[in-house]
């Protein structure tokens, strides 16, 4: 990469101490994402990607904190190091530098206020604006998230809008401040099928018009597909395969990743057989197998390699990189 | 944009709003608050219902308010005592200057003092002990000294009152305090506040104000309230506290947090809102043990001193005058019902602002 990417994290190491002991739910995750990017972040539930995202921003409930690593934000041509930031700096990053989208738009908004003092309350926080020009930069946000009838919906609580228009408000107050960076936490899971393909049109858009970087957390690779640039693959709390977005959905080399393709619902396999499954479940972080945490799923794993040895990140191809020990013999 | 679309929606309703609604289908509910509306009228107008100072008077050429002395001795103003009224304002008003005029209380009545033979023009002196039955004149009878009993239920009321709403006043602001605290920031702060609370629940707040009253020099009512507000509010603490645990988990808080709000926003902006509703109610049902209190103290005696009104010293002086049922009935059925109003009120405002318990209902 020629520029310094807007925020990288290295080596992030997130636990969560509990009685059962040090359970590591983010083991050494690296990302880097540049400015303007969509960078999706994939993976079954449990497999430490929100973990990643609040881990951000510091936000990581309470028996989870980071070990170690670093995540750096790139602001005003400086290079800002979260992990170690007072927190009285970390809150104007926060709202501010980097927005969040939450997955659940019917719980996310405060049920006693109306939307239009929410977004203006974001407003406030990160900027000295008098209560008209919040409430007016409020209603813009609205026009700007195609929300129908802004004047009206201003005033609205949230349990006068459907799923859909929360979302698109939690969107307007996550882009308030217009934020450098926007981490979208499953934005599209709790909705419903065509009121999705909306959003993500919309965050699309916005990312076009307004320059703001996206990581994408989903476990859906029909989103990814549409949306990103980059995609990187997390599996049991590491990152197993990184690449762009097309060069990954035509050549995956890690296992997991060729599983997950063949484990979707395809238009091209009209009349086929029953749809391919990977067998097992992602194990829980106390239950990691040691070596390759995917071997015991995988039907490529070779003892005792795969057991024994945590296989490296290797670059194969230029910006493509795999976990795995023969990723260069299993990839067609 | 479309004035008609903007016409067929229902308009914007918040929280509160709702509850309201809800709570105006409830008809013992609205019967409970009209009484506590009334009664609050009553405290703050008492000096104008019952009373022996003019509400209004014009005295040698100027506007008064004497009235108002009932609330406060130097509200009532200078020229009286220089002029020798000794607070018979009837007979001095036309004495001491033809031209003046005066607008009456509505009962010609003091609550502290007998009122005397022609103090008001052919009115004769207040029966006194068993002659003091109720009658037109004094309509909750007199007292053994002849002081009307109607007059002190009157002005008992803002004292009334004004223990509920002050010692619970206090009692809501150190429980909020207390109970945000400890539910929002958890851990040993939590441990702490907790400890604390269940220390100051062991305290039993009757025998604390009779050991102040046995300590302190002047115990005035102001001090009562104190105590009953500084020791009143473990209840309501530790709900608050519930409801931050709960609260502070939510969605929305972790949303506010990663907009960027800092602690004091989100416990004071975020949470509370949603956690008033449910402490409101142990607030109201704190005032109605607040009134209780102070009736109990002054039956036993412990109460304001003398000169103050309050419904709980008629009833003290009853004790020894067991034959005036009067004294007895009066007073007893103000606190009962002003307690009953406001358990009342509590319960409706708990079912109006609490979605399980109108679930349950249906």
């Amino acid at each position: 990469m020629t520029t310094a990417p807007l925020l990288s994290i290295h080596n992030l190491v997130t636990v969560f101490q509990t009685p059962a002991g040090r359970l590591p739910a983010v083991d050494g995750v690296s990302l880097a994402i540049g400015r303007g990017r969509t960078l999706g972040l994939v993976g079954e539930s449990g497999c430490g990607k929100s973990v990643t995202a609040m881990s951000i921003l510091r936000l990581v409930a309470s028996p989870g904190r980071i070990e170690s690593g670093s995540i750096q934000l790139a602001v005003d041509g400086e290079s800002l190091e979260l992990t170690s930031l007072p927190e009285r700096r970390l809150r104007e990053i926060r709202g501010g530098r980097i927005g969040m989208i939450f997955q659940e738009p019917m719980t996310s908004l405060n049920p006693v206020f109306t939307v239009g003092d929410q977004i203006a309350e974001v407003v406030r926080l990160h900027h000295r604006a008098t209560r008209a020009a919040a409430r007016a930069r409020a209603l813009e946000m609205l026009k700007l998230v195609r929300v129908a009838d802004p004047e009206q919906r201003l005033d609205a609580y949230p349990h006068q809008l459907s799923g859909g228009m929360r979302q698109r408000v939690m969107i307007a107050m996550a882009l308030a401040c217009e934020p450098d960076l926007v981490i979208a936490d499953e934005p599209t899971t709790a909705l419903d099928v065509t009121i999705q393909a909306q959003i993500l049109e919309l965050l699309d858009d916005l990312r076009h018009r307004l320059g703001t970087a996206i990581l994408l957390i989903t476990h859906d690779l029909g989103v990814v597909a549409e949306t990103c640039d980059d995609v990187a693959v997390m599996y049991a709390g590491r990152i197993i395969e990184q690449a762009p977005a097309a060069e990954l959905f035509s050549r995956p080399l890690h296992p997991y990743t060729i599983g997950l393709l063949a484990a979707r619902p395809d238009a091209d396999r009209r009349g086929g057989g029953p749809l391919t499954t990977i067998p097992g479940m992602v194990p829980p972080p106390q239950e990691f197998p040691s070596g390759c945490r995917f071997h015991p799923r995988c039907s490529h794993a070779q003892q005792p390699r795969c057991d024994g040895e945590v296989p490296p990140l290797r670059e194969l191809s230029p910006g493509h990189f795999v976990r795995c020990h023969y990723a260069e013999e299993i990839s067609p | 944009m479309k004035p008609h679309d903007a016409s067929s929606r229902p308009p914007s309703r918040g929280f509160w709003a709702e509850a309201w609604a809800r709570y105006r289908s409830r008809p013992i509910g609205m019967i409970a608050l009209a009484f506590v509306v009334l009664l609050t009228v009553v405290a703050a107008f008492a000096p104008a219902i019952a009373g022996t100072k003019p509400v209004v008077c014009r005295y040698k050429g100027r506007l008064y308010m004497p009235c108002l002395g009932y609330f406060n001795r130097r509200w009532e103003a200078p020229v009286f005592t220089k002029d020798r009224f000794r607070g018979t304002y009837p007979q001095n008003l036309k004495d001491k200057d033809p031209d003046s005029w005066a607008i009456w209380p509505l009962i010609f009545q003091d609550p502290y003092r007998r009122v005397r033979d022609n103090e008001w023009p052919g009115r004769p002196e207040n029966p006194s002990r068993d002659e003091g039955r109720p009658n037109a004149i004094n309509l909750f009878g007199t007292d053994q000294y002849g002081v009307d009993v109607f007059a002190k239920m009157v002005h008992g009321t803002t004292i009334a009152l004004l223990v509920g709403f002050v010692s619970m006043g206090l009692a809501g602001s150190i429980g909020i305090i207390v109970g945000a605290i400890g539910g929002y920031f958890g851990g040993w702060v939590d441990m702490l506040t907790s400890r604390l609370t269940e220390v100051v629940m062991c305290i039993p707040t009757l025998v604390l104000i009779l050991a102040l009253v046995a300590v302190v020099e002047k115990p005035t009512i102001w001090k009562t309230m104190a105590i009953i507000g500084a020791t009143g509010w473990t209840g309501i603490a530790r709900l608050t506290r519930a409801e931050f645990l709960r609260l502070k988990e939510s969605e929305f808080v972790m949303a506010a947090r990663a907009a960027g709000a800092g602690p004091v926003r989100i416990m004071l902006r975020h949470i509370l809102p949603n956690a008033l509703a449910p402490v409101l109610v142990p607030i109201t049902f704190g005032i109605a043990a607040a009134i209780l209190i102070e009736g109990s103290l002054s039956f036993l005696g412990f109460g304001p001193p003398p000169p103050t009104a309050s419904w709980g010293s008629i009833l003290n002086s009853a004790r020894s005058n067991l034959q005036l049922w009067w004294l007895v009935v009066f007073p007893g059925a103000g606190i009962f019902l002003t307690v009953l109003a406001y358990n009342l009120v509590g319960e409706a405002l708990q079912e109006a602002t609490d979605p399980r318990l109108r679930e349950a209902r249906k």
